[in-house]
């Protein structure tokens, strides 16, 4: 009995001791704070020709630039065109702008690159709607984030004479849209990847070219330090064997798929990617379906992208004091 | 007789403390750092303290995702590039307030809090002046204080060191209530 009562006197010392000197025992880590949407999945909207989930945040806008210069080996390469610095196959300059933290919308001009076989349209104008449906939490009850990507081309270039998609009839002939679900997930700080079923419609294909075409791209990024990642994107389009052959005959033209590498750098609210691409072109309706340089043939090229964010609305310009 | 000892000490062990702690579940924390290049202020209404007042005891804890910014962008670069806040989600600071003053008296005091404040994955001995005002049933406290991002490891790259202040000015009010005493 004397034990016993030793016992629970230390055990009453000992509760009482334990109550008075752990404070931070009478606040729990709250399940609001696990159930917060996981951020930053990706730096910002693009990869390198993929589209991200990410979306701006409200009131922000965007301003982007981006350029894909020529191949740097091959028959077009070389030192003749400094690794085809020389040249550019496509470049584009766009807004966009969150409507609100899950809705942005974008503008753009790109100026378009021919392949000389199923994609001749240049002086492309579109708009973007990208709309966040769903989004990773940190307790993986929603494991996922979604998004819905969706662009319209419009070709202002004046309509070719020769038979081909260049060739326009008549306005709706002009047009050409994409259209994405991006699935993302971020698997920790450092790795993040996406899938992007995607579809394309172009409007004016020479004939037996796609008019509709699925594909398949996937992302992905290894940020290996706060500020800089290594990105890479890869599309694969589902083209009919007849239309491969087709243009493979009449056009001398193999479709590769398009594959891209390149580095981020964010610094505060610029974000600077350099890449390497087999593709040409920046807008899905035209790398998708259309890219015939080929990384063995050294048919690959530098490529930039560069974007800017600026917030306009409530507490931009106003600096806040303290 | 094991049966109703073990009764005997479960009820024990899970008895409160009686009646000396105070707690706040709404206490507001704002840094501000300003810098040649931009000011940025985040504020937050839902860090949780918890003030013993017979040992003088004082403990916050916030959740770094609370923070706002005026903007998002700020917002989402300090919690990704700056605090690694999927990592380290909460700052907290666990010091006492010296035994020289009475806190069960009403009036208000000036005191010196001493402690360990953690930040990202680093703590640190932080040592500060702040104001407490003692009432019957309530304890209203509020402190200034700088913090160098440096000594907390939070990495500034060398491009954005003309936008982010050196030392981060810390403002905390609190307003606490008695814990109720019983279950």
């Amino acid at each position: 009995m004397k034990k016993i009562t030793i016992l629970l006197i230390s055990t009453l010392t000992f509760c009482r001791l334990y109550a008075q000197t752990d404070l931070s025992s009478l606040f729990a880590d709250s399940l609001k704070e696990n159930n917060m949407p996981v951020i930053a999945t990706f730096k910002s909207g693009i990869l390198i020709n993929a589209q991200t989930n990410e979306t701006l945040h409200q009131h922000d806008l965007l301003f982007a630039v981006g350029h894909r210069f020529g191949d740097v080996g091959g028959s077009l390469g070389g030192s003749k065109t400094f690794y085809g610095l020389d040249m550019i196959s496509d470049d584009m300059i766009g807004f966009e702008y969150g409507v609100t933290s899950r809705f942005t919308v974008g503008i753009g001009r790109d100026r378009g690159a021919t392949n000389n076989a199923n994609v001749n349209q240049t002086q492309l104008w579109y708009g973007t709607l990208k709309y966040r449906l769903l989004q990773q939490t940190m307790d993986n009850s929603m494991p996922l984030s979604i998004s819905l990507f969706g662009r319209g081309i419009i070709s202002s270039m004046a309509s070719l004479p020769t038979n081909n998609d260049a060739h326009f009839n008549n306005f709706k002939s002009r047009l050409s849209a994409a259209g994405q679900v991006i699935i993302a997930r971020k698997f920790n700080d450092i790795l993040s990847l996406e899938i992007l079923p995607t579809y394309i419609r172009r409007e004016n294909v020479v004939a037996p070219d796609q008019q509709n075409m699925f594909a398949m791209g996937v992302g992905g990024r290894l940020k290996f330090t706060e500020h800089m990642a290594i990105e890479m994107d890869y599309f694969l389009p589902f083209r009919s064997p007849q239309t491969k052959n087709y243009f493979n005959t009449q056009y001398n033209a193999i479709f590769y798929n398009p594959l891209s590498v390149g580095l981020a750098i964010e610094t505060g609210g610029h974000v600077f990617h350099i890449d390497f691409t087999n593709a040409t072109s920046m807008l899905e309706n035209q790398f998708i379906p259309g890219t015939v340089s080929n990384w063995a043939k050294g048919q690959f090229r530098w490529g930039f992208n560069f974007s800017r964010t600026f917030t306009i609305g409530k507490g931009g310009r106003k600096q806040w004091n303290k | 007789m094991t049966k109703y000892l073990a009764g005997a000490l479960f009820l024990l062990c899970t008895a409160p403390a009686s009646g000396q702690v105070y707690i706040c579940t709404n206490a507001d924390i704002t840094f501000f750092s300003e810098a040649p290049i931009e000011n940025i202020k985040g504020e937050t209404s839902t860090a949780v303290s918890a003030l013993n007042i017979n040992n003088g005891e004082l403990y916050f804890k916030v959740a770094i995702r609370s923070f706002n910014f005026h903007r998002s962008l700020m917002q989402e670069h300090f919690n990704e590039d700056y605090l690694q806040s999927d990592q380290f989600p909460y700052a907290q600071f666990k010091g006492r307030i010296p035994d020289s003053v009475d806190l069960t008296k009403p009036g208000t005091y000036t005191v010196k809090v001493k402690g360990y404040l953690t930040i990202h994955h680093v703590t640190k001995e932080c040592t500060t002046n702040g104001n407490i005002t003692v009432k019957p049933g309530e304890i209203i406290t509020h402190a200034v204080f700088s913090v160098k991002p440096q000594n907390y490891d939070v990495k500034v790259p060398r491009l954005l060191t003309e936008n982010i202040a050196q030392n981060v000015q810390v403002t905390v009010n609190a307003d606490y209530r008695l814990k109720p005493a019983s279950r």
